[in-house]
């Protein structure tokens, strides 16, 4: 430490820029944080991806929901699931209030939930209008709140 | 405020929150299995309920033990 001291002192300019790229990321990752239920679901996605769902499920939770993921990788899959890019969740509000598949867009919309999604250029499942092909063979309604992914 | 709690509760509540993390899974695992078309739509919905009631309960109950309501999540 002695020894670096006349260093900083000789560079300020350098230390102001660590101290700054520190902080900024110090401010990314805090905007990333989830809690362990959520990590855990989403610490086998690669980096990027995990980036992009922390920072939006970190939102849902600092606004007061648990959030429980119901599906996620799905191999195999020729959906964005299995491109590890969509993600299907459950979010309880602080009054215990579940939001889950059956639950109407009206209801969904009332959390502030789907604004965040959309405000983050991703595809919110509840605004699916087109029905599709089940790996079933039987036809599926579009509306699928449930689903949030990254686009294609 | 949370209550103190004797070893007794303490071993109920990590019950409560094994059972509340073992429906974790169990809703993973449903809800993975309706996306792979393996429960028709009626039966997803019912089954997703039928799970987070079985949450509440958990969460009822340890709440009745500490004053508190479960972390559903460990």
């Amino acid at each position: 430490m002695l020894q670096l001291t006349p260093y900083l002192r000789q560079h300020p300019r350098t230390v102001a820029a660590v101290a700054v790229a520190g902080v900024v990321l110090a401010l990314y990752l805090r905007r990333m944080k989830v809690s362990a239920a959520v990590a855990a679901k989403l610490a086998a996605f690669p980096a990027y991806q995990r980036g992009r769902f922390s920072e939006l499920l970190a939102e849902f939770e600092a606004r007061g929901f648990t959030v429980v993921i119901t599906s996620g990788y799905r191999s195999g899959e020729k959906s964005l699931h299995g491109k590890w890019r969509a993600i299907d969740l459950n979010v309880v509000d602080a009054n215990g209030k579940w939001y889950r598949m059956a639950t109407p867009k009206a209801e969904w919309e009332a959390t502030g939930l789907p604004a965040l999604i959309r405000a983050r250029s991703m595809r919110w499942g509840g605004d699916f209008v087109t029905p599709w092909l089940g790996l079933d063979g039987k036809m599926r309604p579009g509306y699928d709140p449930v689903h949030i992914d990254l686009g294609f | 405020m949370a209550q103190v709690l004797t070893p007794l509760a303490k071993i109920q509540l990590q019950a409560l929150q094994a059972c509340t993390d073992a429906l974790d899974t169990l809703l993973f695992e449903v809800g993975t299995q309706h996306a792979r078309g393996n429960y028709d739509q009626p039966t997803y919905n019912e089954a997703e309920r039928l799970i987070q009631a079985d949450m509440k309960a958990l969460s009822d109950r340890a709440e009745a033990i500490t004053g508190q309501p479960l972390a559903l999540f460990a």
